[in-house]
């Protein structure tokens, strides 16, 4: 730390003894900080030895998830091992994963390979979040800029909003039939929603100030929406958009239940009429693991918006 | 001990000088709280003037009537001798809260109004070079706001404003979260550029020391609901010193003018 005073670079110190009046202060009594130092290094683990030293190790924070992982597949596999559940209840998971390998060359016996069940829902779940998107999050910036427009929208929203997504697939099945059109509509309708809230909600905390800062300017006011409203809102932009795909997904599933011919709800429900719970467990595994796949996919963007420097 | 017998300022309309900001009956209520009583003042072209008064006087409130951030409740204020328009008077802005923009870094914060006036980018380029040595900001360019202290972070925002090269810039507090050091060293900067530019400054503060020090003028405001107590000119030769008997005599007398217990 040599020197990080940036008012040296500055002030002499004979601005002080020009003007006395009251005891003026020495320059070097006088110290700017910044907060930008870093902390130090916390003190990880002590010196033990031996199989104490080795045990400890164990525990450490980055073992204990795969731990109890483990834990978890080895109790799994001996609940069926030891019959305790019966094998037309549970398979255990070393069946679950021969069953994945095979169905990924096999269509047998709900009809399609496992990854073109994967590919037909995924496909759905982003064109539904994908839509909702891009009219959700721009309708809720603008009813949260221009309230004219919110009081206009606000009723016929409020009204829709609490009806539970899955609730409409009888309507978009008599409007739109069993297929793409009809699902894709009830996942747009499910991710539609968080989607203009956050957006909402987010575009109304803007800082009356730094709205104040572009005006004095002389922004007009959508320059100040783009340049100071926006920005304002785009850490709640992706919440919304974190639980609209959230809602995408879990909607697609229960749309596929009840009205598909492939993708992986599609798929479970066969499994079900089947009587084959590895069926089922394998397609509910993909759509666990899919899902936080998006998730993290959909983080991956966000960090690539939203430098983790600006925020506290 | 020399004592101050004040000049009487108060008719504006024997001045020769131009009139940049001209106030009339300016009254100001927010729904029953009466904040600004009926004032009427003129601000000359080029002039400093310091606004001091009691804390909750209206000061702020003032200044966001002068902008046209808050809706007169009667009288007017005239820029220029037309109703302000920030479409096209240039007006720099020094708010007394923080200000800077998060999600812009230092460099990125200082360009802000430069590039809202669409300014041609070496234009801005060398007008924000030109301030980040002002104000001391070299060094901090690449940090975000959240991560200085706070009277850098008021650094970054008085940055911003003067690089606008306003005809009209309002400072609200700018210098209470500086130390003494810094706070000297930026009066004079705001005299210079004032100076340089030809700028009219309305000057709010708390200090009376430092409005002696920086004003042609202070405006003493009265409790609210708020008149103006009175007007002091103040031609001390610069650059002034507080330990002059002049300057003392002043200082005294403006605390007593602003003295509302
Ligand atoms: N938007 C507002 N709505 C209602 N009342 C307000 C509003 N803004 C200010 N006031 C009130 O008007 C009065 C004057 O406020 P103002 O901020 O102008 O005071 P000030 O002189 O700047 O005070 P300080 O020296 O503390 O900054 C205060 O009583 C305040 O509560
Ligand atoms: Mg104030």
């Amino acid at each position: 730390m040599s020197k990080t005073d940036p008012t040296s670079e500055v002030v002499g110190p004979e601005i002080l003894s020009q003007r006395m009046g009251r005891g003026s202060p020495s320059p070097s009594s006088i110290e700017l900080s910044t907060s930008a130092q870093l902390a130090p290094p916390k003190d990880r683990g002590g010196s033990k030895s031996g199989l104490l030293y080795f045990f400890h190790q164990f525990l450490r924070r980055e073992y204990l998830s795969i731990i109890s992982l483990i834990v978890f597949l080895l109790a799994w596999e001996g609940v069926c091992y030891f019959k305790i559940i019966g094998p037309y209840q549970l398979v255990p998971p070393t069946t679950v994963l021969k069953v994945f390998i095979l169905k990924l060359t096999q269509v047998n016996p709900d009809g399609a390979y496992l990854w073109a069940h994967a590919l037909s829902s995924l496909g759905l779940a982003l064109l539904g979040f994908l839509g909702a998107a891009l009219i959700g999050v721009p309708l809720g910036l603008f009813m949260g800029w221009y309230t004219r427009l919110n009081l206009v929208v606000r009723p016929i929203f409020d009204l829709i909003r609490p009806i539970p997504p899955i609730a409409w697939i009888p309507l978009a099945i008599l409007w739109l039939g069993i297929g793409v059109k009809a699902k894709a509509y009830i996942i747009f309708l499910a991710s539609f929603v968080p989607c203009v809230i956050n957006s909402f909600t987010g575009i109304r905390l803007t800082n009356p100030i730094l709205a104040r800062v572009a005006r004095v300017h002389g922004a007009s006011d959508f320059t100040v929406f783009l340049k100071i409203g926006l920005p304002s809102a785009i850490p709640m932009i992706f919440n919304g958009l974190r639980l609209s795909l959230n809602a995408a997904w879990t909607t697609l599933v229960a749309a596929e239940l009840v009205a598909a011919s492939q993708g992986l709800g599609f798929m479970i429900q066969m499994g079900r009429r089947l009587a084959r719970p590895d069926i089922v467990i394998v397609g509910m595994l993909t759509i666990g693991v899919l899902g936080a796949l998006l998730s993290w996919g959909l983080s991956k963007a966000e960090s690539h918006f939203v430098s983790s420097r600006r925020l506290t | 001990m020399t004592t101050y017998n004040p000049k009487t300022v108060t008719d504006q309309s024997g001045s020769h000088d131009p009139v940049k900001v001209k106030v009339r009956h300016l009254t100001k209520a927010y729904d029953e709280l009466l904040v600004l009583n009926d004032i009427s003042f003129d601000i000359r072209k080029g002039e400093l003037l310091c606004i001091v008064g009691p804390t909750g006087c209206g000061k702020t409130t003032f200044l966001n009537c002068l902008t046209g951030f808050a809706p007169l409740t009667s009288g007017e204020i005239l820029i220029d001798n037309e109703p302000g328009n920030l479409f096209r008077h240039n007006i720099g802005f020094v708010f007394q809260e923080p200000s800077t923009i998060p999600w812009l870094k230092v460099w990125d914060n200082v360009a802000f109004g430069l590039k809202i006036k669409k300014l041609p980018p070496p234009e801005v380029i060398s007008r924000v070079e030109k301030m980040l040595d002002t104000v001391g900001l070299r060094r901090f360019v690449d940090y975000y706001p959240r991560e200085l202290s706070a009277s850098l972070e008021q650094r970054v925002a008085l940055a911003r404003e003067f690089a606008v090269k306003p005809d009209l810039l309002l400072m609200d507090e700018p210098y209470g979260q500086m130390d003494i050091k810094l706070r000297y060293y930026l009066e004079d900067e705001v005299r210079r550029i004032q100076m340089e530019e030809g700028t009219t400054v309305a000057f709010v503060t708390h200090n009376i020391e430092e409005a002696v020090y920086l004003a042609d003028r202070i405006l003493v405001l009265s409790q609210k609901p708020s008149t103006i107590n009175e007007e002091v000119a103040i031609d001390l030769p610069r650059p002034r010193r507080f330990d002059a008997p002049e300057f003392v005599a002043i200082r005294n007398h403006v605390t007593e003018a602003i003295k509302w217990w």
